[in-house]
Parts: structure tokens; sequence; C-alpha cells
């Protein structure tokens, strides 16, 4: 109770310094009404293929907007704030798309079982140096530009004029990686195998062992925190 | 009603939220969420219009499954890579407008666009070596079971604390 009086006080001394900012809601329905215009205009065009990306990208970007989500500090602020309630976040949402995506993959095999890596849905890539190398590089990158390639998005969204830097950035970088990428090939990735753990343990094991992982991850960034910041943080 | 839409969510819901839209994704599309390869398709693109060829590169012989089509179609620039990210910048817009917080802003320093095309550079790089950004190795790779992600989570948390190092240096 008390404290809730201090702060509808502080509100109300904030209200009169503050110029109040206008609503933008009917530029928010403006550009939904827009967006679903091209929905519409992608589902007469192009017979549904496509409108699955648009109409996804849409709710992702409310997400991430909606929730500050950032991966970029996922992975920073345990060192730079200890704070791991973003990295706790990842973690529920990778439990969520490991259930999800062992369905999928599981019907698909089960349809096809010769598939190739490249053909199972989801991402699976070689593993060796050329990984440990780019994830680190790219870890460097991210907390330098402070957000990732989808960050970038978001906050391009918001309207700010930074993340312009980053995306352009991100085009010079990814495409001189492409032109590079032989270099990379025959010496590191050529010899690197893909590992795919259903293979060798069955779907039921990997999304077990999977989930079971990840929910001591989420314990261990649970303790780190309420060791660091007591448990108020 | 106003209050209600200024709100930001808990990050837990985002969470399962995100994780949630990556699983519909996948079951309604075969692919999983993905960023930088629209990105790629797109700096290509800008060498192509330059006069350059870098659909020859040996790169989209190796990933040809993913990008021949797209490339045959000539539609590097609208596609469902385009199309997903341009998504995410308008959802991003629509959020932003509805809790009234959209702002143009400006560049506050030299140092600060440095950091952030140095940044987006290394990036860029990186993910064309681990086959993929933080969402498309990552995000979609941990739950496609692939070891690849798993070195990617180690090595991109090492980096960041590296990059957190030198972030801390440069600006105390």
């Amino acid at each position: 109770m008390h404290s809730e009086e201090i702060d509808s006080l502080i509100r109300e001394r904030q209200k009169g310094k503050q110029p109040r900012r206008k609503s933008q809601i009917p530029y928010a329905l403006a550009l939904l009404l827009l967006s679903c215009t091209g929905a519409v205009f992608l589902w007469v065009f192009n017979r549904g293929g496509l409108i699955v990306f648009w109409i996804v990208g849409i709710a992702l970007g409310i997400v991430l907007r909606y929730s500050r989500f950032c991966f970029a500090a996922a992975f920073r602020d345990p060192f730079l704030t200890k704070n791991t309630g973003l990295m706790r976040a990842l973690l529920l949402a990778l439990m969520v798309s490991t259930t999800g995506f062992a369905v999928i993959q599981h019907r698909f095999l089960q349809a096809h079982p010769n598939a190739g890596y490249d053909a199972i849905p989801g991402r699976i890539n070689s593993v060796g140096l050329h990984t440990v190398l780019g994830a680190f590089i790219f870890g460097i990158g991210m907390v330098l530009a402070g957000g990732c390639a989808s960050g970038t998005l978001m906050r391009i969204g918001e309207g700010h004029a930074l993340p312009w830097f980053t995306l352009v950035g991100f085009l010079i970088g990814t495409t001189l990686g492409a032109k590079d990428y032989p270099f990379w090939y025959g010496r590191i990735i050529q010899g690197s195998p893909v590992v795919y753990f259903p293979e060798y343990i069955g779907f039921g094991a990997a999304v077990l062992i999977q989930i079971a992982i990840l929910v001591c991850l989420y314990w261990l960034a649970r303790r780190y925190q309420d060791k660091t910041l007591g448990k108020e943080g | 009603m106003k209050q209600w839409l200024k709100k930001p969510w808990p990050y837990w819901a985002g969470g399962i939220l995100l994780g949630a839209l990556n699983v519909v994704l996948l079951a309604a599309s075969g692919s999983a969420w993905q960023v930088s390869g629209g990105y790629l398709l797109w700096g290509s693109g800008f060498l192509e219009k330059l006069g350059l060829k870098p659909f020859q590169w040996d790169y989209f012989q190796v990933y040809n499954t993913q990008y021949q089509k797209i490339i045959a179609n000539h539609s590097v620039f609208l596609n469902q890579h385009t199309l997903l990210n341009l998504g995410v910048v308008a959802g991003s817009s629509i959020a932003a407008l509805l809790s009234s917080q959209f702002k143009i802003g400006k560049i506050k320093g030299i140092k600060q666009a440095a950091f952030a095309l140095l940044g987006g550079i290394l990036m860029g790089y990186g993910s064309r070596l681990v086959g993929g950004c933080n969402i498309g190795g990552f995000f979609s790779g941990i739950p496609s079971f692939s070891l690849h992600a798993w070195v990617f989570w180690i090595f991109i948390a090492a980096g960041a604390w590296v990059g957190t190092k030198i972030l801390l240096k440069f600006l105390t």
C-alpha cells in the first residue's frame, strides 16, 4: 500500500514535468491494416505459400518488441549485470521449441526414413572448428553492435537509426563470408561431421535428455542470479 | 486500455511465445526461423546489380537446396526470407506504435556508429562460417537436435564475454 502511494505521487509529479506523449495508436491501426492488406495480396497472388512467413514474421516482431526480448542481452547480461532473466526466458523458448520440433521431425522421418540432413525440417549443420570460430566472432560482434540479427530488425522497426549501420555491416560481412567460403570449406568445413542426436539415441531419449539439460541450466541460471544479486534481483 | 497497451510483457512470456512461433512456422512452412539467409541474398543481390556474379560463388552451390529456387526465380529481393524479416520490422513497429513509443532516433556519435557497423560485419562473417546467425544457427538449431548449436552456444557466450570486456574498455 505504502509504496503504491509513493509510486502514484511520483507519477503525479512527472505528469507536470514531462510533455505528454501523443497517442500513436491510430498509426498502429493504420499499419496493422496495411499489413493485413499485404497478407491478402500474398494470399491472392501466391496461393498461400508466402503468407505464412509474413504473418509469423509480424507476430515475431510484436512479441520481440512487447517483451523487450534481446538475444544479445540474454548472452551478455549474465556477465554484465548478473541478471539471467532473459537467459531463462531463452531456455523456456528452447524447451517449447524442442518439444514441437521433435514431433515435426519425427513425423517427417517416419514418412521419409532415408531423408538427408538438408531435407529434415529445422537446421542441422556440420560441427567443427568453423562453428567455434564463427560463434566466437559472432558473439563479439553482437555485443559491440548492441543487438543480434533479429534485434537489429526489431530496433529498426522501433524507429532507431543506429541499427541501420548494423544491418549494412551485416550485409557486408555475410556476403564477404560467402565469398570466402571455399577457403574455410577446404580447410575446416569439408572434414567436419554432422551430429544429429536422434540418429544415435532415438527421438524419445534425445527429447528427454535435452529438456533435462535445459531445465538444469534454468535452475543454474536462477541460482547464479540469486547468489550474485540476492533473492530480490 | 492505453495503460494495458503500454505495459511490457514479462520475459518468460516472450520466450514461450517465440519458441511456439518457431514451431508454428516450421509446421506450416517446413522451414524454421532464420534471419541471416535473407541478408545474404540481399547483399549478393546488390553485388549482382553492380555487375558482379555472386551467385556463381561456391557457397551457393554447397547450399543449393536452400537458395537454388529463389535464385532461379530471380526473387533475390522478394522471397520468404525477405517477408519474414520485413514482417519482424513491421510487427515491431506495430507494437511500438500501439504503446505510443515509436521514436525516430538520431545517431549520437561517430564512435557509436562505427561500433554498430563493425559489430554487424563481425556477426555477418561469423554467421557464414557457422551456417546461420543466432536465430537460424542457434535458436532453430538447438530444437533441431544438432550438436553444432550447442557448440555455437558455448562460443557465442565466450564471444559475448570478450565483447563486453572490449566495450567496457572503450566506454570507460
